[in-house]
């Protein structure tokens, strides 16, 4: 009895983790007795081997990008969205990716073999059950998703959270220190502009063992939250710091290119490939790219912020599908989120305002690409809502469908809460 | 021999403080806290024998003492790290002069009566951008924008509170600051950010009342809140929202959709002169007229200008008991714990609204609650607060700037956190220990740690005391040493922990005697202060 706590109290000290995170870990694990074979690698790799080491890669459009203009109506759609925006509307034939009733912007050109090879996809109409044009009350909401709860957890933080491994590495957000609603919570995650950032500072030469054990001595019995990212700080360090600090060579001869906007998202997929190529246990990695809240200068095909913003967008990810090539790419799977879309009918700057409905794209493993998916409620007269296109699609069935499809053994209601789940079968 | 006799000095009490009641006391740091409730504890030598005798280690790590550097009581030192800007040797003098701690505090409260120092006084002249028209930095704005704009005020904040003799004011802006949060890169909200910032320091002590009610008219803040776009019979409702929910009542006073609606409309018309002064206007065009009511407050808001229906109306929410409540959890979160109890937040909201939204009140209020000195040491520093204290302690003295590589030019990020009023969004960045403990959090305030002490960046218009500077006798045994620095670095004595990780960091043992040509003066001096540094006394206040 006593032994147990013991055990359980210096498990939680070591990874790091609070009681509440603690008891959620042992109740995945079955038996609290299992505590004890949880340090380190030897969970990690149990743990990743019921996943078969899939990672999902989430990309944040913040700002609230137009999925009308990224997911463009084709064919006897195409007319109401053509005649909503006189100035910026793209052409009916200068799309890519086309079906009958869709097809994606033209600056999507770079991406258009994976919607052929059947990795690429997209969901229509899809967002929140309720609008909120506010960007952070949505983003918070989009993120939290699990609406009615006052406990302030993100989804992520509680998807990683349903297995027994306690690494911060579970989750890795690449793009600031600073961390995203979706990854707050109990469950240890690493966040950072940089994965060279992970780097302990005086850790090198004979001083190596002295300052890992000076801070041992000084943080292993602190108690509080800044004791526990010290001593999770310290058990990712050793590990993750060699990886962090490896140049990053892409492989099949890919070149990621690294001109505005797209710069920072080069660097994070890049590093992301990398991180997968460790096989350190990561799940998720979260990337935010772009700045989507184009009230003016919007522009259609071939210039305008739009163009700039989704033609990065396409460069990088092509470049990160071919780094990671076939074997990898089939435990990778990518899925983009924005808090809302962008209003249907074009504004007085040759801009859109906030809307609702927008879309997700995925790619990547396990997902039954060459197609879109979701329900059409169309543009024209008595369509829309105060303007925007509707959600007819609640984005947290997307995501759960992943989960479930992605990370056997968690289910889209342990994730997202109160979720009436509904896949739309978009993933195999 | 005793350590002192070895240090040369003989063993004498020192002056003007009570060595009896400084922290550090005892041994491990959860048993310090224990006894930080009765401080009143025994004669220094013996405690920490008597507390370790139990640890395998007490014979290796006792503590000696070189108590010729004096510390504060635990009660000083808690008031300069939680209301001020973190310990300093410069602070202690001043609160010293003063006649401790609560005159101190109430002297920072006459802030006017304290005297500015020369170099505070000489920093706005370091960011010459900041102080120029709006107009003028509107017209740059090709060659230095939003992003520059930013910066500067970061990095002139930062060494207002790295270097002013007000450090409580500074605290109370950087407060304040957050509570009427408007980022600094704010899509045109940018170019006016430092006259509000100018705003806010003359607000900080006086009535939230007459704060709230020119922040919330402020050019800058009728931007970011997208007041300035409100038209007639269609009020943007975005400012109206978040001056119920953040910036007085709060969602738990239960306001509905329509009040927020009837929120907007009162503050249709307040817009500003965009494009070319930058200034704000009233255009009765833009108001919407109409009967309000919101949460009591009624009016037939029939005239087309609302203008003065708007101040009583801002008045009248400041004086509104819900926000009495949200001001006195935000100061307990900040002030006290993350935890404050029920009864210490309707005490400070009941003194807020006696006071008549009176800020100074409130906080003496504050300070003299005993929660307030039961909760030292329990408040997360954030990466910028971490970089302002270790700045302090580390005596490292800024130029002024002449590039880009200046000291005074790179603090706003050397810290490696989220820049100083670069939160993106209306709610302010967050006051709770959690946001600011994550595992890359801590590595980058080690790395930061150590550039400082090393002096390796920045590197340019800035001086850096060498290690050696530190070195208080020319003889001195290693864990006097240790001791001497944990009172000159935390303002306080060094404990066995402590002294376990100085000899673990420099391969040192306790007894080595140190001289100036000690290798303790050049690198492996950096380890032992980067060593004192990374610590939970140094990265919480």
């Amino acid at each position: 009895m006593s032994t147990q706590q013991d055990c359980c109290q210096e498990y939680e000290r070591a990874a790091g983790l609070s009681r509440r995170r603690f008891m959620q870990g042992a109740a995945a694990a079955g038996a609290a007795g299992v505590a004890t074979t949880m340090f380190g690698d030897a969970v990690r790799q149990a743990s990743f081997g019921a996943t078969g080491g899939n990672v999902l890669v989430v990309i944040s459009f913040r700002g609230g990008i137009d999925g009308l203009g990224m997911v463009v109506p084709r064919g006897e759609y195409y007319a109401d969205y053509a005649a909503a925006r006189p100035k910026i509307a793209l052409g009916h034939d200068s799309l890519v990716a086309q079906t009958p009733f869709f097809g994606l912007h033209p600056a999507m050109a770079p991406v258009e073999w994976l919607f052929t090879s059947g990795e690429l996809a997209a969901v229509h109409a899809v967002g929140m059950e309720m609008p909120n044009r506010s960007h952070f009350m949505a983003m918070e909401q989009i993120e939290d998703a699990d609406p009615g709860s006052d406990v302030r957890q993100g989804w992520v933080n509680r998807m990683i959270g349903l297995d027994s491994d306690g690494s911060p590495s579970e989750a890795v957000h690449l793009t600031d220190s600073i961390v995203p609603t979706m990854f707050v919570g109990d469950s240890p995650t690493l966040s950072c502009d940089k994965l060279s950032r992970i780097k302990l500072s005086g850790d090198k030469d004979q001083f190596s063992g002295g300052r890992q054990a000076q801070l041992r001595t000084m943080w292993n019995e602190e108690q509080g939250v800044l004791g526990d990212a010290v001593r999770s700080a310290l058990a990712t360090v050793k590990q993750l710091s060699p990886i962090a600090q490896q140049k990053i060579i892409p492989k099949n001869g890919v070149t990621y290119p690294r001109a505005w906007p797209a710069a920072d998202l080069s660097d994070a997929l890049k590093s992301t490939a990398h991180l997968i190529r460790a096989n350190v246990g990561t799940e998720v990695v979260s990337i935010d790219y772009g700045s989507w809240d184009m009230h003016s200068n919007y522009g259609r095909s071939g210039s305008g912020e739009m163009d700039s913003m989704v033609a990065g967008f396409a460069a990088e990810l092509n470049a990160f599908m071919r780094d990671l090539g076939p074997e990898l790419r089939s435990r990778v799977t990518v899925v983009t989120i924005s808090e809302f879309g962008r209003r249907v009918e074009e504004n007085g700057n040759q801009g859109l305002d906030h809307g609702w409905g927008n879309m997700m794209l995925l790619a990547g493993a396990g997902v039954k690409g060459g197609q879109y998916y979701g329900s059409w409620p169309g543009l024209g007269a008595g369509k829309l809502l105060d303007g925007d296109l509707k959600v007819t699609t609640d984005y947290r069935n997307v995501l759960g469908e992943i989960v479930s499809a992605r990370f056997p053994g968690r289910t889209a209601n342990q994730v997202f809460p109160g979720l009436t789940y509904r896949p739309l079968g978009v993933m195999r | 021999m005793t350590t002192d006799q070895l240090a040369g000095h003989p063993t004498g009490h020192p002056t003007g403080l009570s060595t009896g009641l400084s922290t550090g006391e005892a041994s491990a740091t959860s048993r310090r806290r224990v006894l930080l409730g009765g401080a009143a504890v025994a004669s220094t030598a013996a405690l920490g024998a008597t507390l370790l005798d139990s640890a395998a280690s007490a014979a290796r790590y006792d503590v000696r003492s070189y108590p010729k550097t004096i510390i504060p009581t635990v009660a000083e030192l808690h008031m300069m790290n939680r209301m001020g800007c973190g310990f300093s040797r410069s602070t202690m003098a001043q609160m010293n002069a003063a006649g401790g701690a609560e005159s101190w505090f109430e002297q920072q409260l006459d802030y006017q009566s304290v005297p500015e120092n020369a170099m505070t006084n000489s920093l706005l002249g370091w960011f010459p951008e900041l102080t120029g028209s709006a107009e003028r930095k509107w017209q740059r704005k090709g060659a230095r924008g939003a992003h520059e704009h930013a910066l500067d005020l970061a990095n002139y904040t930062m060494l207002r509170r790295m270097y002013s003799s007000r450090p409580v004011r500074e605290m109370m802006v950087d407060f304040w600051s957050n509570h009427l949060h408007i980022p600094t890169r704010a899509d045109r909200a940018w170019v006016q950010r430092f006259h509000y910032d100018e705003l806010i320091r003359e607000h900080v002590f006086g009535r939230f009342e007459d704060m709230l009610v020119e922040a919330t008219l402020h050019p800058s803040m009728l931007i970011f809140l997208d007041n300035f776009k409100s038209v007639q019979d269609a009020p943007n409702e975005n400012h109206g929202r978040e001056l119920l929910e953040l910036h007085t009542v709060g969602r738990t006073s239960g306001y509905t959709e329509d009040e927020v609606k009837h929120s907007a409309r009162i503050l249709s018309g307040y817009t500003v002169d965009e494009n070319d002064t930058w200034a704000d206007t009233y255009d009765t065009s833009r108001h919407t007229t109409g009967a309000v009511q919101v949460l009591g407050f009624i009016n037939p808001n029939a005239s087309s200008d609302g203008a003065e229906m708007t101040r009583e109306y801002l008045r009248y929410l400041a004086n509104h008991p819900a926000t009495a409540r949200t001001i006195a959890n935000k100061l307990a979160l900040r002030f006290v714990s993350d935890d404050p109890s029920d009864a210490l937040v309707t005490h400070l909201a009941q003194v807020f609204r006696d006071s008549g939204t009176d800020i100074k009140t409130t906080l003496r209020a504050l300070v003299a609650h005993p929660e307030f000195l039961a909760s030292a040491g329990k408040k997360v520093r954030t990466p910028v607060e971490d970089l302002i204290a270790t700045a302090r302690v580390l005596r490292t003295k800024a130029k002024a700037p002449t590039s880009g590589a200046a000291f005074a030019h790179c603090i706003s990020y050397v810290h490696q956190g989220m820049i100083l009023y670069q939160w993106p969004r209306p709610d302010g960045q967050p006051d709770r220990n959690s946001a600011w403990s994550s595992a890359t959090r801590v590595l980058g305030s080690f790395r930061m740690h150590w550039m400082i002490t090393g002096g390796y960046y920045p590197k340019g218009n800035v001086k850096y005391k060498k290690p050696g500077f530190w070195l208080p006798e020319k003889k001195i045994r290693f864990d006097v040493y240790v001791d001497h620095l944990c009172r000159t670095f935390h303002g306080r004595r060094s404990t066995p922990q402590v002294l376990k990780a100085a000899v673990e960091a420099t391969g040192l043992t306790p007894s080595t005697v140190l001289t100036k040509r000690h290798r303790i003066t050049g690198y492996m001096g950096i380890r032992l202060i980067g060593a004192i540094l990374d610590t939970p006394a140094h990265m919480s206040r």
